[in-house]
């Protein structure tokens, strides 16, 4: 059986009250459902606290859930979702603070040479810290296009924007990102 | 003419010219493969879009998903059984068919589980109070009773955000669309704000009070219409959405909602002036 259908059948289950049945969807997809947080909250434990979120909120929506729909795709959607209202209730970081993910990934040096650059982790912290950087809609646009391949359109309709504003929203975090991450890739 | 920035962007993720009057992918592709300039910006751009590609993600260890489990598990309420709240129902009402099928019917069924709720909540507090003071058994039951209530309203917002934003975002097929799901849960959750709505009040929380009532008019106007709506009643309902500003409204208000569940589970009895 496909795990599309799996989903399905789990889902059916556990709007039934079948516990174990949304357990199992739980196992599958909440490592997924943890890098999206991930992109979009920029630390673990954050990201952690949003994969909960995730999961309860979809348990409470199950009922609205369509059969034929991807449960993958509708519960990384709640995902981006529980992200923006984690971020937006959470007090503002320093921006000190992203500025000592950069330092600590340099080696504590203010200007790190093109050897360190080109470790992953280095760039790692640096894409990171440029997401962190973007506003919530920019960058849960971003996250939903660029990470998890959603079309503009569901994009729109998961954010409850346009069209036009999906894709000026995408625009403006693509050149965010380049204008932070440019001069290092290049170098 | 070159394509823009914007146009490459478009164009890197596949989805040049679309729902738009842009530049097609073809006509990208034709236009790059004969401009050295565009074909280098937009090789710079795909080496940034590599590059972020790259970017890892910390991966969580091997327990990550019984970790999560243990922790959902308690969350999660029994979903209601439609058979058994039917019954609830016709116990109401005498008639159990006429009392479901109407807004008034959902509506006491609602009352009547959100009081059974709060009512088991309080019985289980009374039972605890047996060795502890009273006024601590009484402070507990309130914080208790507030976090019942406030998962209750985060719940009712989120379902209120979800109608909103499919009929926001909806099109019409050959002049109308479909929409008796949204009127039917529309209909629901008209009877559930009204509670809150006067809970709200009760609490001495205006504004949120002030925004269900925005919510319910938006509300009853889907509950109200017609099962399928034509594209001119459909940009009606948008407009209305849109001039309130109620999706905005609405996510702000969740947001808050969260925060004061957060503050409720850090510090019971904190967020007592709300909901």
């Amino acid at each position: 059986m496909s795990q599309m259908r799996e989903d399905a059948a789990a889902v059916a289950l556990a709007r039934d009250g079948d516990s174990e049945a949304f357990r199992s969807l739980v196992e599958r997809h909440s490592r997924l459902v943890f890098r999206v947080a991930y992109r979009m909250t920029g630390n673990e434990a954050d990201a952690e606290d949003v994969v909960q979120n995730t999961f309860l909120r979809a348990y409470q929506q199950l009922g609205r859930f369509e059969s034929r729909a991807n449960f993958g795709t509708w519960v990384y959607r709640i995902a981006v979702n529980c992200a923006i209202d984690y971020m937006r209730a959470r007090p503002k970081r320093e921006s000190a603070e992203e500025d000592d993910v950069l330092e600590r990934a340099a080696g504590g040096t203010g200007q790190p040479g093109a050897e360190q650059l080109v470790l992953a982790g280095e760039i790692g912290a640096r894409v990171q810290a440029a997401l962190s950087r973007l506003s919530d809609m920019e960058r849960a646009a971003f996250v939903m296009r660029h990470y998890q391949g959603f079309s503009i359109e569901e994009i729109g309709r998961s954010l409850g924007l346009k069209t036009n504003a999906t894709k000026h929203s995408i625009f403006r975090a693509v050149r965010k990102m380049r204008l932070a991450l440019e001069p290092f890739v290049e170098s | 003419m070159h394509p823009t920035e914007d146009d490459l962007i478009l164009h890197y993720y596949g989805e040049a010219g679309v729902s738009s009057g842009g530049r097609s992918e073809a006509g990208i592709d034709a236009h790059l493969a004969s401009c050295g300039d565009c074909r280098d910006a937009f090789q710079a751009l795909g080496r940034v879009m590599e590059a972020i590609d790259a970017a890892p993600v910390p991966e969580p260890g091997p327990a990550f998903e019984r970790t999560v489990w243990a922790r959902l598990q308690p969350a999660l309420e029994p979903r209601p059984d439609p058979v058994r709240f039917s019954r609830l129902a016709g116990v109401f009402g005498g008639n159990r068919e006429n009392l479901t099928g109407s807004g008034l019917g959902r509506a006491l069924v609602f009352a009547g589980g959100l009081a059974a709720v709060v009512a088991g909540v309080l019985v289980w507090q009374l039972s605890m109070a047996v060795t502890r003071s009273a006024a601590d058994a009484v402070a507990d039951a309130e914080a208790h009773r507030e976090r019942v209530l406030l998962t209750a309203v985060s719940d009712h917002i989120e379902q209120s955000e979800l109608v909103l934003v499919e009929l926001a975002n909806a099109e019409t097929h050959d002049g109308g669309l479909d929409v008796s799901l949204e009127r039917s849960t529309a209909d629901d959750l008209v009877s559930a704000g009204r509670l809150y709505r006067e809970t709200a009040r009760h609490t001495g929380d205006l504004q949120v009070a002030a925004l269900l009532d925005e919510l319910e008019l938006v509300l009853v106007e889907i509950a109200r219409g017609p099962d399928a709506l034509s594209a001119e009643q459909l940009q009606g309902l948008r407009d209305q959405i849109d001039g309130q500003e109620l999706i905005f409204k609405l996510r702000v208000l969740a947001a808050d909602v969260r925060a004061r569940q957060q503050s409720e589970r850090s510090s019971p009895g904190t967020s007592k002036r709300t909901l």
